[in-house]
């Protein structure tokens, strides 16, 4: 294909990705995707291979694919105005919050490829309120399964199949206006690919495809290229001591990522799909090796991962999944970069917080007597690059959703938040220093809330690198009027009664080069 | 309007200082190079202009943006309430770019040892929770550095009551503070405390440099002896006085943009098109905006220099393409236009100031749209030798022929033009092909034609005065204060008393401050609008409202209009679900005299063919072509294409199979039409 048409395509399949973006975000009801913008929506060939995808949020950059696939082999009779949903993270999904559609798109009757939008829910049921339940021990406790099923059959709601998904939510209202932002997107991709393909003629647009798959290789290909020849490894664990363990290996033929060695999967919700895996790792690659790679199923070609079945980085059913995404797909990126660092020291940077902190408030209120559930994740520090500081108080690497403004959250719940600053100090020194942690306290008004933690880094440290040190853990307490402040567990649900306060303070990240404190070079600046 | 208001429209650029002085009946231009003191440009153009009895002179600045994107800002502290100090630093949390690690976000304009805590708490209905500890307040003010010189003061739900940022101001003024102070509950009295503080930091930080400009100019203009009063366009398109300017500088970010979006407006409107989306196609960027029913459409959520500024401004998107991107063949073999840009120094290629990479002007001129090697307008020759062999380089990578090359150059171009457009259409809620296109700026009307065809958009509209067009939007603006107020109440708790009272005090205060500026009681236009959402939802829809909604008819009225405004939207609405008031809004426009847009000539004057060339219209297929003069041709005259129409300030291309007809105050009004080889 000429190089021309290439790129008219380029950002014609890139446009329909982020015009269904645009109109998830801007049809969505719930804060978590209109606000923190928790999507992702992407374009596929008629084999099901991503052809684009929005830039959207990174755990989902590798895993679209899955779901996909998954849609395509329990559906190979696609008909026009279907649209499968599904969040079995062992049929195609990530983790069951993420509710992904898939709907295959026609020109007079043949298939030119799929569309795929994909949200995180703020509920889909479970044992406890935001469906992220530190306890699990199986998936069944995490929330509704949907294995990849026609929600609509030819442009027809399953009405049942509707009222089953509802009944199981706490929030059906909310989840409804979700699902219908959902199908916006996938209409408006399926609307824009046809209106490409009529453009263009079919086979243009599969040609189209084809040869963006085989650019983004071709980029991909020389960016591994510029990796020296030579295996790395690294390790590092979770709190709770599961491990990950990769080596990755730059030959002639290409670049493998070798999980082997890896901890058997757990009954604690941190196991990760190979879904999410391939996400961290895709994320790593494109950081470290160019972040122009158009991400679609070329780019991965020269590229494979080896994750042994039954460990935490490709777990089997029914291990719980629910951290998995949120918090073991970080320290997979954590130990990619470990292992890049010693191969391309120039371009890695030190470990980040390397945990979503993710927290869940849930209960009744006390004045109308009201259920409410309320989910966000908390920044923290990042790694500081071989040349520049870390960022302080910024979401890192597999998540960069936004926070809950303290003023929007205490008119929508009753909560308020009492602290909300940067802990100076907790990124680790260095020639670059690592950026500092956050503190947010919020204090429970008038009732009861059960307050679910799962967070990362309150035992292990995010490592600094040549030289640099590691940032400080993040601690987590409960603090109430007349007694002693008591740390709580970082993954685990606890009880706080009226005018109780949660504090959770995240960890730092790492520094760059040794500090000068140690005989390192000063700083060039100072905060 | 009534002829023989003599006005002036002065818009200041990064390059040119663009005037227009107009009486209605006649109209004259001029560029003037900018300077770095933007006075000094200012004041030498309207000498050159020679205006004598002036009746109006408005300004288009971008003091205010160059000072944010320079951090040329005032050192300014800041108050805030216990517990919330970093609030201005962490932001929304997120960082700015997902794959490269090593963008960072913009600095704090307040070093967190400038940014103060105070004990105080109001809770989300308003009410006192912790009571304002005064001694801190006080002792603030003594420990505030000597250096600082504007104070900003941005406490938690000061947007439900006021009354503690207001007595802190009292208290530091009663401590001996003369420094200016801005109040959030002034600047933006609206829900989220990040983008209230942002934006009242922007403007508490930005006072000093609008004031200490607008004391110069002002001494210029006095010194020159004019006595016509100066107005400011701020960012919404409406004009301000000097002082209200200085009290809310932030209102100036978008000043700019906004004379265009209003320049298009106004030329739409004359030729009877209310709905359009806007190009303004310059050298290094493009902005493109939206008029819908006539009115220029505005957005309060929008980041300048990274930053958000939650003011109503218009809503303009700014796209990096532009005459000047730079084509480029990447890693993988594609050709890549921008978003690198040879700008105005040292240009694209053709221009022969050093610049050696192809651009897409240069391209334009290798396919013939632009003349080569002969002046045009203000501009020198333009060399087709220059663009050619920086073309050629391209061409050898790609193993393309050199015109096959330049109209790829222009097809990526307008791709990534095309997706930028369309995103910002989806985002809106809608469909470009229910538009015109108003294409303006030095390249917009070579692109308008082809854009149009790849949008679906059927008309497009080429301005008489399209290089200048924002000074002319300047001419005709009116002046306008806009009211924001978040109450966030449900829809049970609403009653006609809780309105009525918020409504008054807008007119009031609109009233006072458009009387102030010389507009009478008839002349004031007031439209009222209403943030709803339904309960729980993130986010809010702003629903235009025919009278302020007071009574209970009015406010069920409101809610039918919201749910049909949710259906339009969003596809689908919830009727029985219940609903939250989460701000009112009035927008107040003091009617100004304004001279008509002069009308062009009835009949043809001058030589009206420039030349016959041969001009490309695929990358292998040329057309003999004729080339029109713009200012010979009259009103209502019809061109077919193909046809090259090259005007003072910019040439517009009319491909085969469009058709224009030259509407009476000279614009060209282009039925884009269909074409196949």
């Amino acid at each position: 294909m000429d190089p021309v048409t290439l790129s008219v395509l380029g950002h014609a399949l890139a446009g329909v990705a982020e015009e269904m973006s645009a109109a998830l975000v801007r049809s969505a009801y719930s804060p978590n995707i209109k606000e923190r913008r928790d999507c992702s929506c992407a374009v596929f060939d008629p084999r099901g291979r991503m052809a684009a995808q929005a830039e959207d949020i990174p755990v989902h950059l590798g895993a679209m694919p899955f779901s996909v696939a998954a849609a395509v082999a329990s559906c190979p009779d696609p008909q026009s105005g279907d649209v499968i949903v599904l969040n079995d993270p062992y049929h195609g999904g990530a983790h069951l919050p993420d509710l992904t559609f898939v709907a295959p798109v026609f020109l007079r009757g043949s298939l030119l490829g799929y569309v795929a939008a994909r949200a995180h829910h703020a509920d889909v049921g479970g044992t406890t309120p935001g469906s992220l339940p530190a306890g699990a021990t199986e998936i069944y406790q995490e929330g509704l399964i949907l294995p990849p099923v026609r929600l609509w059959r030819a442009g027809k709601l399953d009405d049942d199949l509707w009222r089953v998904l509802l009944a199981n939510v706490r929030t059906p209202l909310e989840r409804a206006g979700d699902l219908r932002a959902q199908l916006a997107a996938v209409h408006v991709g399926a609307h824009r690919l046809a209106g490409l393909a009529d453009r263009y003629g079919p086979g243009i647009l599969a040609e189209g495809m084809d040869a963006l798959m085989a650019y983004a290789e071709r980029r991909m290909t020389e960016a591994i290229g510029m990796l020296p020849v030579g295996s790395w490894a690294f390790e590092d664990t979770l709190d709770e001591g599961q491990r990950v363990r990769v080596v990755i290996t730059r030959e002639a033929a290409g670049l493998t990522i070798d999980f082997a060695g890896s901890s058997p999967q757990t009954r604690a919700p941190v196991n990760a799909p190979l879904a999410v895996t391939a996400s961290a790792v895709y994320y790593c690659l494109r950081t470290v090796l160019d972040p122009g790679v158009p991400p679609n199923d070329g780019a991965w070609r020269g590229v494979r991962i080896i994750a042994p079945k039954g460990t935490v980085v490709n777990a089997v059913h029914p291990a719980p999944v629910g951290g998995g995404n949120l918090e073991l797909s970080q320290r997979i990126v954590d130990v990619v970069f470990g292992a890049f660092a010693q191969a391309v020291p120039d371009r890695v940077p030190a470990a980040s917080q390397g945990t979503m902190n993710n927290l869940t408030l849930g209960g009744v209120r006390a004045d109308d007597g009201t259920p409410y559930s309320f989910y966000e994740t908390i920044a923290g520090g990042a790694g500081a690059l071989p040349d520049q500081d870390g960022l302080s108080g910024r979401h890192s690497h597999m998540t960069n959703t936004l926070n809950t403004p303290i003023e929007a959250l205490e008119l929508a719940y009753p909560l308020r938040v009492e602290r909300y600053e940067l802990r100076p100090g907790t990124g680790g020194a260095g020639v670059r220093r690592g950026g500092d942690g956050l503190r947010r306290d919020i204090r429970v008004l008038g009732h009861t809330a059960t307050v679910s933690l799962l967070a990362d880094r309150r035992v292990g440290r995010p490592y600094g690198l040549a030289g640099g040190e590691p940032g400080s853990p993040g601690e987590d307490w409960l603090m109430i009027e007349g007694e002693a402040p008591r740390r709580l567990p970082a993954k685990g649900t606890v009880e706080v009664a009226p005018d109780g306060v949660i504090s959770v303070r995240t960890p730092g990240g790492g520094g760059y080069g040794t500090p000068a404190s140690r005989g390192g070079v000063e700083r060039a600046e100072t905060k | 309007m009534s002829a023989g208001v003599r006005a002036v429209g002065v818009d200041v650029g990064g390059t040119f200082t663009d005037l227009v002085w107009t009486d209605g009946v006649d109209l004259r231009t001029l560029k003037v190079p900018s300077t770095r003191s933007q006075e000094e440009g200012f004041l030498r153009g309207l000498e050159a202009l020679s205006t004598v009895g002036l009746d109006r002179l408005v300004h288009g600045s971008t003091v205010a943006t160059n000072a944010l994107l320079e951090g040329a800002w005032a050192e300014t502290a800041l108050l805030v309430t216990d517990g919330t100090r970093d609030v201005l630093e962490i932001g929304r949390q997120a960082r700015p770019a997902l794959y490269d690690l090593q963008a960072v976000p913009p600095a704090p304009i307040v070093p967190r040892t400038l940014r103060f805590e105070i004990p105080e708490r109001l809770d989300a209905r308003g009410r006192v929770v912790r009571p304002l500890d005064e001694p801190a307040v006080r002792a603030v003010a003594r420990a505030l550095p000597a250096s600082v010189r504007s104070v900003a003061v941005a406490l938690l739900f000061s947007f439900l009551d006021g009354h503690h940022e207001r007595r802190v101001a009292e208290l530091l003024r009663a401590e001996g503070v003369e420094l200016p102070i801005t109040l959030s509950c002034e600047v933006l009295p609206e829900v989220r405390e990040y983008e209230r503080t942002s934006t009242t930091v922007v403007s508490a930080a930005l006072r000093p440099v609008v004031a200490g400009y607008l004391e110069r100019l002002c001494a210029g203009l006095a010194a020159r002896g004019g006595n016509c009063p100066l107005l400011l366009m701020d960012s919404a398109g409406g004009v301000l006085s000097p002082a209200d300017a200085c009290r809310r500088a932030a209102g100036l970010l978008l000043s700019g943009p906004a004379a265009g979006v209003q320049g298009a407006r106004t030329v739409a409107a004359a030729a009877g098109i209310s709905d359009a989306i806007t190009l303004d196609m310059g050298g290094t960027s493009t902005d493109v905006g939206l008029v819908l029913e006539g009115q220029a459409q505005l957005s309060s959520a929008q980041l300048i220099a990274g930053r958000p500024v939650r003011l109503p401004m218009v809503d303009v998107h700014t796209i990096g393409a532009g005459g000047g991107s730079i084509a480029w063949v990447d890693a993988g073999g594609a050709l890549r236009v921008g978003p690198r840009s040879a700008g105005a120094s040292p240009g694209p290629a053709c221009y022969g100031s050093g610049g050696a990479e192809a651009t897409v002007t240069d391209a334009q001129l290798i396919l013939g749209r632009l003349p080569a090697d002969r002046p045009l307008g203000g501009l020198e020759a333009l060399s087709r030798a220059r663009a050619e062999r920086a073309l050629a380089k391209v061409a050898a990578q790609l193993d393309m022929p050199v015109p096959a090359t330049a109209w790829g150059v222009l097809e990526i171009a307008e791709a990534a033009m095309e997706r930028a457009v369309r995103i910002i259409s989806v985002e809106r809620g809608h469909d470009p092909r229910g538009l015109a296109l108003v294409a303006f700026g030095g390249a917009g009307p070579l692109h308008g034609v082809s854009l149009a065809r790849k949008l679906g958009i059927a008309r497009v509209l080429v301005p008489a005065h399209a290089g200048v067009l924002s000074a002319l939007g300047l001419t005709a603006a009116d002046l306008v204060c806009t009211f924001v107020r978040s109450l966030v109440t449900s829809w049970s708790r609403l009653s006609p008393k809780l309105l009525a009272g918020v409504w008054d005090e807008f007119e009031r205060e609109a009233h006072a401050r458009l009387a102030a500026a010389g507009v009478a009681h008839r002349g004031i236009r007031a439209q009222a609008a209403a943030d709803v959402r339904y309960q729980g939802q993130g986010h809010e829809l702003t629903v235009a409202c025919s009278t302020p909604v007071i009574t209970h008819a009015d406010i069920a009225l409101l809610a039918e209009r919201f749910h049909a405004a949710h259906e339009a939207a969003y596809g689908f609405a919830t009727p029985e679900a219940p609903l939250e008031l989460v701000s009112l809004r009035l927008t107040a426009r003091g009617l100004v005299a304004k001279a008509p847009l002069p009308e062009a000539p009835r009949i043809a004057s001058g030589d009206l063919l420039v030349e016959r060339r041969s001009v490309h219209f695929g990358p292998d297929f040329a057309l003999e072509t004729p080339v029109f003069r713009r200012t010979a041709l009259p009103a209502g005259r019809t061109l077919e294409g193909p046809c090259v129409v090259e005007g003072e300030e910019s040439t517009c291309l009319l491909p085969p199979g469009s058709r224009a007809e030259v509407d009476a105050i000279g614009n060209l009004l282009v039925e884009v039409g269909t074409w196949t080889r």
